[in-house]
């Protein structure tokens, strides 16, 4: 088990999606914008 | 673009599994001298555990995960002359062996397609919303990130 804060410590590692493209966490965003967080992609 | 090579371009996320000889002959224009597929596998254990598991999960997010691959495929037939690109992912409760994910690649001369399906290869393993859970008996596990795929995308950035 661990804490939630333990891994939001590692925030450089979590992307961003504004309407499913990658974002930045200073990007602007609209009421309507669909945002996404998530881990590193393991796909392939 | 060249419309031709629109309408030789294939991207499916699909649940079922995929014919590599049938793919392979869709890939395969008159002007085609070349082919190269990439066949990835689900192996039989956890990289840095090196424990065995039995199935793995593939989850995604659906939308994104599509327009993300078509940019890497676009970005593939700017830098390359192919004749034809087919990404096929699959999803859902995968056995040990199974096929995960297909790119193969036609061009009339075999290094653009060698090439090409590198690149298109490396982009998805770092772009594509694609999330991996392994299985055993007891546990289940996600896939942890790797920083050698982040590394891999570096020579194409040069």
């Amino acid at each position: 088990m661990t804490n939630i804060n333990e891994h939001l410590k590692k925030k450089d590692l979590i992307k961003i999606a504004i309407n499913k493209s990658y974002s930045s966490i200073d990007d602007k965003i609209n009421n309507t914008d669909e945002i996404a967080f998530f881990p590193p992609v393991t796909g392939g | 673009m060249d419309h031709d090579l629109a309408k030789n371009i294939k991207i499916k996320i699909q649940i079922e599994d995929f014919d590599v000889s049938t793919e392979t002959k869709i890939l395969q224009y008159k002007k085609t001298g070349a082919i190269v597929n990439f066949i990835g596998v689900v192996r039989d254990h956890d990289e840095r555990t090196s424990q065995l598991i039995n199935s793995m999960t593939l989850e995604h997010y659906p939308g994104m995960t599509e327009l993300e691959i078509e940019k890497i495929v676009l970005k593939s037939i700017q830098k390359w002359e192919l004749t034809g690109v087919t990404v096929i992912h699959r999803i859902g409760k995968l056995l040990v062996s199974d096929q995960i994910v297909f790119v193969g690649v036609s061009s009339m001369h075999r290094q653009n397609a060698f090439d090409a399906c590198n690149f298109i290869m490396d982009w998805l393993k770092t772009q594509a919303p694609f999330w991996k859970v392994e299985e055993n008996d007891n546990q289940k596990k996600w896939v942890e990130f790797r920083q050698s795929d982040e590394d891999a995308i570096k020579k194409w950035k040069k």
